[in-house]
Parts: C-alpha cells; structure tokens; sequence
C-alpha cells in the first residue's frame, strides 16, 4: 500500500514519539555542505534523500541533583536515543520500502564521527548550536540525539527560525556582565574551554577548546583507557605498573567502556548553569 | 556495516520473553548464553537452537542459519521449564536456494563459495549432489574470524601484543592513538557487541535478497 508523505511523517512521529522522543525532525540529506567530504549522508547511504533525527534521553532531574559526581558521570542515558535510532531505520525499512541507515555513534577515521549528528540536529530543526557547545532544544535545552540516512522523502522540517541559544535571560546577563553562565563556568580565559560574543541579543562568535574539553569531559572512557594505557607502559617498575592497572581510575575506565558501554561525560558544568530547559532539571 | 551490529537486540527480546514466562506462567527460564566461556565455543549453540526450532538451516555460506524468508538473522534463546509445544525442524533446507542450485550446475560454484573462495585466499568451500542438496561444506573459521572482525576484542588484543611489545615510548603511544585502537576500543564499548566487518557471503546470497533491496 501506498501512503503519501505526509501520512508517512504521521506515522514515524507516532512511533519515535511512542518510543520516548522528545524532539525529532527531518533534514534535507544534501544540505551537509559544512560537512566534510566523505562525512555527509549520500557518502554513507547511496541515494540519500532524508535524515531522520531524534532527540531525547537526557539525565534525569534527579540526576542532575545527585550530590554523588560520579552518579552523573556514569549514568549515561545516551544509549537509548541510539536503540530509538535503530529502531526508527528498522520502522522506515518495515512500513515504507525505502532504505534507512542508523548512523552508528562511534568515531570514524581520525576520531571524526561518521556523520555530525548535531548538525543533523541542526538542520532538522530539533535545535541549535550554543555558546557552550551541544545542541541546545529550545524547550528541553540538552538532549542526546540520534539520526537515521534514509531514501524515504519525508517533507522536511526546516532549521529554527529563533535560535534557543542565548536565551533571554543570557542576553540579559550578558549585557550586565559581558558573560554568560556558561562562559563564566568555564572562561577559555582562565583555564576553560569557552568564550564567546553576543550582539544585538544574537551569538556572533564562539571559541571552544575542543582538545581541552574533551580532555575533562572524556576523563574515563576510551581516552581514559588509552591514557592509562599508555601510563602503565611507561612504567618501569612491575608494581608501579600493577598499581596503575588497579587503581580506581582504570577500573573506571573499564567499567565505563564495558558495562555503561557508551560516550560518558566527567563535566556537564556548562550544561548545568544553562537556563535553556533548565525547568526539566529541577523537580520537587 | 562493519560496525553497526545489531544482535544485541533480540537478546533484549529473549530477556523480556523470560520475565515474561517467570511472571505470567510461574515457570523458571534462562536466557541462554551465547558468548564463550572457553575456547570460541559458547556453552549453548544459538545456531544448532535455531535450526531445532524451525527457524531455518545451515547454509554454505559459513554455515549461518538462514531463514527461508529473510535470510540471515541474529538469534537468541531461553531455555524454560515451560511445556511448551515444540516446533520442529524446517523440512525443505532454505540452502542451497534454487538460483545457487541452477548456478552450481552451470558453473559449479554459487554466489558465496564464488565470493570467498578456500581455492582462492577465500574460507569457503563446498558442493551439492544430484538433488540440489549440499553434501559437502567447508569453512575455514580461523581465516574468516581474522577478516570479519578486525575490530573488537580480537583486534584489541592482538594491538595489545603489539603495543606491549614496542620498547620504543613515541612508537607505542601513536599505536594506542592510533585511529585502528580507538576503534577497537569504540567497538568494545560503543558498539558493544561483537563486531563484524565482512558480509559479502550475505551480501551475494539470494535468500532474503528482497528484504534487502528497498527503494
């Protein structure tokens, strides 16, 4: 049977929904020019036509409350946008015949993903970029996402009209202050990784220390294995070495790659201070 | 594909089946385990379950079970004090298919044996008789478990043997930042599954091909 599609859209949005979305949106697959060669949806899925997003599964509210760090650390949340994202390109396969490819979550060459899954978020209009970094919602602020390649014509959903990063009360800071929230929990000027402008209540300019970031947020995980890898190595002395394999750090790092089995944060400050969605964060 | 598995998925079915029974039917039931204790050999055959169960039959292509209908499936299983009715096994087998049949007479061969070939470098051998039926099957495991997966625990280890052994400090830390460790690593942990990175006795084969030719 044959459904137009628009009754198509009406169905995947019933499903991601169902399936625990909390924003989702469809990109033009040939709109990934800032993506590199290589990177983009037809180099992954011949004859791209769509990129289905999902976004959701962000830490809970009482996540974010926990005195315990290392709760927030560990508990990742990520994995179940990427088991929607499966289930999505299985949905697409199954009710409409067309091709649909889950982008997997893993890095590619170079330590690239195989596709930007936030600028796929982007252009789905499921967010935009902020000062400090994610993807922010306009509503729910931080949310994980998962995309999904597909030949399926789904009618698109434009980028955001307004973007959600600065909100108002940014704006307001920033006029006062001349920082944000974000950019004062983290100053690139005083050791962190961020820095930015706002004119006429608009983002202008973003500096992020990628390498810097990355080295605080990714502290266990597979940096933090290859570093204490690499630690353990230098070692000369057999019970320096044992030491090292042993210690709290690396039995984390194990852990976190085992058994969470997914791209854990150590940081999460930035994303704390964010009033964007911060409502979803405090509860009772 | 290399490294988007998706096995892990019907074990998480198989889980929601045993709570199922343990709950509604108050009969005790184990998700089978599938990974190996020893050796490459998993304490309890997926496979020799799945073709018991009727879900399909050895194939030449490695001997993956295929399903008459879609071909190659991951599977899983419980086992259940539950008295089950049983269901039996498949009474046509779904390999040889009859396009690999009507090849192997023209040209002795069919679509996976001619893509991996044991004569060639490849890890598969093997022949029909008279009937259509497969009467010898040959897979070299050794050879295809060094080429489907080249990313996963395998990898990690035998970069580890490598790393370990490199006396040289700059040499040793551009291997473990290497983009192959960092994958393997990511296999291990993103991916969480055993990974593979080959598929092209599946890709050829023509049971299920019209579940995998889409618009």
């Amino acid at each position: 049977m044959t459904v137009s599609a628009a009754a198509a859209r009406d169905r995947l949005a019933a499903m991601v929904e169902r399936g625990g979305a909390l924003a989702w949106g469809v990109a033009d697959a040939d709109a990934f020019d800032e993506a590199p060669e290589g990177f983009r949806p037809a180099d992954l899925l011949p004859g791209a036509r769509r990129v289905v997003v999902v976004g959701g599964s962000p830490p809970r509210a009482a996540d974010w409350a926990s005195p315990v760090h290392e709760h927030l650390e560990t508990m990742g949340t990520s994995d179940r946008i990427n088991s929607l994202g499966l289930k999505t390109a299985k949905f697409i396969e199954a009710e409409f015949g067309y091709y649909a490819l889950f982008v997997p979550p893993g890095v590619r060459r170079g330590n690239r993903p195989f596709l930007s899954v936030a600028l796929a978020a982007e252009l789905a209009g499921c967010g935009s970029r902020s000062l400090a970094g994610p993807v922010l919602h306009p509503e729910y602020g931080l949310l994980f996402y998962s995309a999904v390649i597909t030949t399926y014509p789904f009618p698109l959903t434009p980028p955001l009209a307004e973007p959600a990063c600065p909100a108002p009360a940014c704006v307001d800071m920033w006029e006062a202050e001349g920082e944000t929230p974000c950019t004062r929990v983290c100053p690139l000027g005083d050791g962190g990784c961020l820095d930015g402008r706002i004119e006429d209540g608009r983002l202008v300019e973003r500096r992020y220390d990628a390498a810097r970031c990355t080295s605080r947020v990714y502290t266990h995980w597979i940096p933090g294995f290859q570093k204490g890898l690499e630690l353990v190595l230098d070692q000369d002395d057999p019970e320096a070495r044992k030491m090292v394999l042993y210690s709290s750090h690396f039995t984390k790092t194990l852990w976190s790659m085992t058994y969470a089995a997914q791209s854990q944060g150590q940081c999460w400050e930035c994303m704390r201070v964010c009033p964007v969605g911060a409502e979803f964060r405090d509860k009772a | 594909m290399e490294i988007t598995g998706y096995d892990f998925r019907e074990n998480v079915a198989v889980h929601v089946m045993c709570d199922y029974i343990e709950r509604e039917h108050g009969h005790r039931a184990l998700q089978a385990p599938s990974l190996p204790t020893a050796g490459h050999n998993p304490p309890m055959s997926m496979m020799l379950a799945a073709v018991l169960a009727g879900l399909g039959t050895r194939s030449l292509a490695a001997n993956i079970i295929l399903h008459p209908r879609y071909g190659l499936l991951y599977y899983a299983a419980l086992v259940t004090t539950l008295d089950l009715e049983p269901d039996h096994p498949l009474e046509e087998d779904v390999c040889p298919s009859k396009p690999c049949i009507q090849m192997y007479e023209k040209l002795g061969t069919t679509p996976c044996l001619a893509s991996c070939p044991k004569g060639e470098g490849g890890c598969l051998d093997g022949a029909l008789d008279e009937d259509g039926r497969i009467s010898y099957s040959y897979y070299d495991r050794e050879r295809c478990t060094s080429r489907s997966m080249n990313f996963g625990i395998g990898s990690i280890q035998k970069a580890l043997v490598q790393i370990t052994a490199e006396g040289d400090r700059e040499r040793r830390q551009s291997m473990i930042y290497s983009d192959f460790f960092t994958q393997s690593l990511s296999s291990l942990s993103y991916y969480k599954e055993s990974v593979a990175q080959c598929f092209e006795c599946m890709r050829v084969c023509p049971v299920g091909m019209h579940e995998r030719r889409l618009q």
